[in-house]
């Protein structure tokens, strides 16, 4: 029946929504002061305004779960547990290594002691994660683009620490594991990275737009515009760049890569953008850039790592929502215009 | 002018055995039995040698029984100058031993 969820597919998709629960009630529980002196009514709206990105995550898992589940999991359901384990490390490769894939399954139905099925399909599965790319980059704007960003974030990092040397926030290292993360996923992306050049290039577009939105409502002067811009940027650019991905290719998959690109370029982006605004704005005006954690520096990087990584906390959800929209529009359009 | 690197010896071992019956298709898990190597070691193998066009791929056209057809490898003509290169360069041999009871061996 059409719409109708099978009890496997309803497993996996509580499967993922159990770290999105855990990673969201860790955060609350880190956000929460614990000085004491936040009453019950505090904790009960803090809660609530968490609710928020938490069910925006729970339905991204979950459609990202159905996505799956259309091209790998109704295969599944007739598997054992070592070919369902290989079957989804296959989903995510790419259209391209695919075969290679395919490949693995079906030498998998020639092992037939248990224990050497597991050993097969567990040594396949790190295999297909690890499967090697093509050399060249399929987007080199777009890696350029993100290089370019961790240079500019190291360079902007570099200079607030020697302007002020004792206010490190302990989180340089964080910063450090997080650029390194962006640099690694736009230099050797994994396979299931791997595809055409629009997705990445629509992605850093994205990234982009979304820095110098910023910039511009910042320098426009008008009072909680920067705020705004901040929790609705996010979602405009990732939504657009993934639904334009999607309908053009025709494909959810190209949505999602495009917001991994958006991702990894506007972390560094707006870490960049941020610390030499800051810095540029505080030796100006003396005015702290932002609220809250202001020190000698008239701002913190622990802060400023903070909003950056909010970003994308915020964006994401909706590069998958624009990615299932795109991909129904680029689906209807091709049944409109066959060929 | 592709560089070339010198292969590693599991790379060595996985195209000499494919060369010993070049016209002959084989099978991922038979060379994982012949030569004892983890299939998560061998795919990333076959995955570069065809990607540099030294491994002709295809599919099994009949599979029988319903299963998945199985992917067949043999080496190309560069794939086998290639071999006829490394047979030539090793000392002794670089394809270990056939197990009369292989790793990958099912019940």
């Amino acid at each position: 029946m059409a719409g109708s969820v099978s009890r496997p597919q309803r497993r996996y998709e509580i499967a993922a929504a159990v770290p999105v629960i855990v990673a969201f009630a860790a955060l609350y529980a880190w956000a929460v002061p614990t000085d004491g002196q936040n009453g019950a009514a505090d904790m009960f709206w803090l809660g609530v305004l968490f609710l928020i990105p938490t069910s925006l995550w729970l339905i991204t898992s979950s459609l990202l779960v159905q996505h799956w589940w259309q091209g790998a999991g109704v295969r599944m359901s007739t598997m054992d547990p070592p070919g369902q384990v290989l079957a989804a490390a296959v989903a995510t490769l790419p259209a391209a290594r695919r075969r290679w894939g395919e490949a693995m399954l079906g030498e998998l139905e020639q092992v037939r002691e248990r224990s050497a099925r597991w050993r097969f399909a567990l040594s396949c599965a790190r295999a297909v994660l690890l499967l090697p790319v093509s050399r060249r980059w399929s987007a080199p704007a777009a890696t350029a683009l993100v290089i370019g960003a961790v240079v500019a974030c190291v360079g902007a990092i570099a200079t607030f620490l020697t302007r002020h040397p004792v206010v490190t926030d302990g989180l340089v290292p964080g910063s450090a594991v997080i650029l390194a993360g962006c640099l690694w996923l736009a230099v050797a992306p994994p396979p299931a990275l791997g595809g055409g050049r629009l997705a990445p290039h629509l992605g850093v577009a994205a990234a982009v737009a979304f820095t110098l939105g910023g910039l511009g409502c910042a320098y426009a002067g008008w009072e909680g515009l920067p705020a705004l811009w901040a929790l609705f940027g996010p979602m405009l650019t990732f939504a657009a760049s993934a639904c334009v991905a999607a309908a053009a290719e025709r494909s959810f998959r190209a949505g999602v890569r495009a917001g991994v690109w958006t991702v990894i370029a506007v972390v560094p982006l707006t870490l960049a953008t941020g610390v030499f605004e800051a810095l540029r704005q505080y030796a100006a005006d003396g005015v702290p850039t932002f609220a809250g954690d202001v020190t000698s520096a008239g701002f913190s990087l622990g802060f400023t790592l903070l909003v950056s990584v909010a970003v994308p906390m915020i964006g994401f959800p909706f590069a998958v929502f624009g990615a299932t929209v795109g991909a129904t529009l680029g689906d209807r359009q091709a049944s409109v215009n066959p060929g | 002018m592709t560089k070339t690197r010198r292969p590693s010896a599991q790379t060595i071992a996985v195209v000499l055995a494919l060369a010993e019956e070049p016209s002959q298709w084989r099978h991922g898990y038979d060379l994982c039995k012949q030569l004892d190597l983890k299939p998560g070691s061998l795919y990333p193998i076959l995955v570069r040698l065809a990607d540099r066009g030294l491994l002709e791929t295809s599919w099994e056209s009949a599979a029988p029984g319903g299963r998945p057809p199985r992917h067949l490898y043999r080496l190309t003509g560069s794939g086998r100058a290639f071999a006829a290169e490394l047979a030539h360069a090793q000392p002794r041999p670089a394809t270990p031993p056939r197990q009369s009871e292989p790793r990958w061996q099912g019940a």
